[in-house]
């Protein structure tokens, strides 16, 4: 129940943000998603390969520079540790959360994309139903893919599968979830005042940001 | 989660969608007036319980479930009143004109968080009168119970809360 809710909030934000900016955005979008899940669906090896040594990349780099910087000059042994060290985002079953990041990194690259002034669109209601089917493929990959899910959720290009059976499933640590921490960190851990002062922060912080830090008010009032 | 938590939880995301629509600016206006009008019921509520139940023992008479519902009745009248007189008008709408989507969805999401949420408590602490509504009830309704306005800003707070964001108004 409580994926499908998670699931439904992602297709109402995407529907919300389709909408906000139009057509031709929301296609880009679901063209980059489509192309994205095609991707993983029918030439996941390659992908596992570009996110690991991606990632690889990012967390060898360091102790690469610090090599070559003379910090342990000369000491390649460093690196081809760290190398070792890094777990790769992609496990040899497709598993890990290299797959959903790849695919949150390609709708980023085309979100920002339609923010050009080429692609750049007006509110329209197709753009609506265009970005509640974006939210629908990313939200059920995203879900699939982590192990969230408890039901199957269709999905293009074989990416459908039973959450529960999956490895990154299994993978998961047993315990209580997210929404149980959170209930005993509200109703057991914190006491009223505590609350009530984070909610006040919270709520000043946000109005704070919201009339000095929105740049469209500053451009514009 | 049960029907009434969907129930309002739909409520502050309709209220969200509005926020989209009038954008921030406006928003922020009315979230001064909700506070202000929280700040009198809780004030009311906690510092002035003595005038409150004579008030309403000649109201409702000396029943105190009678009591209960006419006082949350009253308090959901009082709070609506005032959130539909604030969107009518633009009196303390903040000077920025601008729409920003993250910032206009985070206005109309606590406006409907203080709107919604003060609904909740003060019918869900009369027991839901003229509803079928009874114990026991789901983890979320009791997670979200300690969260809701009424419960959680005492009147210090929210007097701390309309006077900052007063200042936030007037200070360019």
């Amino acid at each position: 129940m409580s994926s499908v809710i998670l699931l439904a909030t992602i297709m109402a934000i995407s529907g919300v943000v389709g909408y906000q900016r139009g057509t031709r955005p929301a296609v880009i979008n679901l063209i980059t998603i489509l192309g994205g899940l095609f991707l993983i669906g029918h030439a996941g090896p390659a992908i596992a390969r570009l996110v690991n040594g991606i990632n690889r990349a990012v967390h060898v780099a360091p102790v690469a520079v610090r090599v070559l910087g003379g910090n342990g000059a000369g000491d390649v042994s460093q690196v081809v540790r760290a190398l070792q060290e890094v777990k790769p985002l992609v496990a040899a079953d497709g598993s890990g959360p290299g797959f959903p990041i790849f695919l949150f990194a390609l709708a980023s690259i085309s979100f920002l994309l339609g923010r050009t002034r080429w692609l750049r669109g007006i509110p329209s209601l197709a753009g609506l139903a265009l970005g509640l089917v974006n939210g629908y493929l990313f939200g059920a990959y995203l879900l699939t893919a982590l192990g969230l899910s408890e039901v199957m959720l269709p999905l293009p290009f074989g990416l459908s599968r039973p959450a529960a059976a999956g490895p990154a499933a299994q993978a998961l640590p047993q315990g209580p979830g997210l929404f149980d921490r959170l209930t005993s960190l509200v109703t057991q851990r914190l006491s009223q005042n505590q609350l009530a002062l984070l909610m006040v922060i919270a709520i000043g912080l946000f109005v704070v940001l919201a009339t000095r830090f929105s740049s469209k008010s500053a451009k514009k009032g | 989660m049960g029907p009434i938590e969907l129930v309002f939880l739909s409520i502050m995301a309709l209220f969200g969608v509005i926020g989209i629509v009038r954008g921030y600016a406006r928003e922020l206006g009315v979230t001064i007036v909700l506070l202000a009008g929280l700040l009198v019921l809780v004030f009311l509520e906690t510092e002035l319980t003595g005038y409150l139940n004579q008030g309403l023992a000649a109201i409702a008479g000396e029943s105190v479930t009678q009591q209960a519902t006419t006082k949350a009745l009253l308090f959901a009248a009082f709070l609506t009143g005032i959130m539909f007189i604030s969107y009518q008008g633009e009196t303390l709408a903040f000077p920025a004109k601008g729409k920003s989507f993250i910032f206009s969805l985070g206005s109309g999401l606590l406006n409907g968080y203080l709107y919604a949420g003060s609904l909740w408590y003060y019918l869900g602490s009369a027991n839901w009168p003229y509803m079928t509504i009874s114990q026991p009830y789901s983890q979320f309704y009791q997670f979200a119970w300690r969260l809701l306005p009424p419960n959680i800003l005492t009147w210090p707070y929210l007097m701390g809360l309309v006077l900052f964001m007063l200042i936030m108004r007037v200070i360019k």
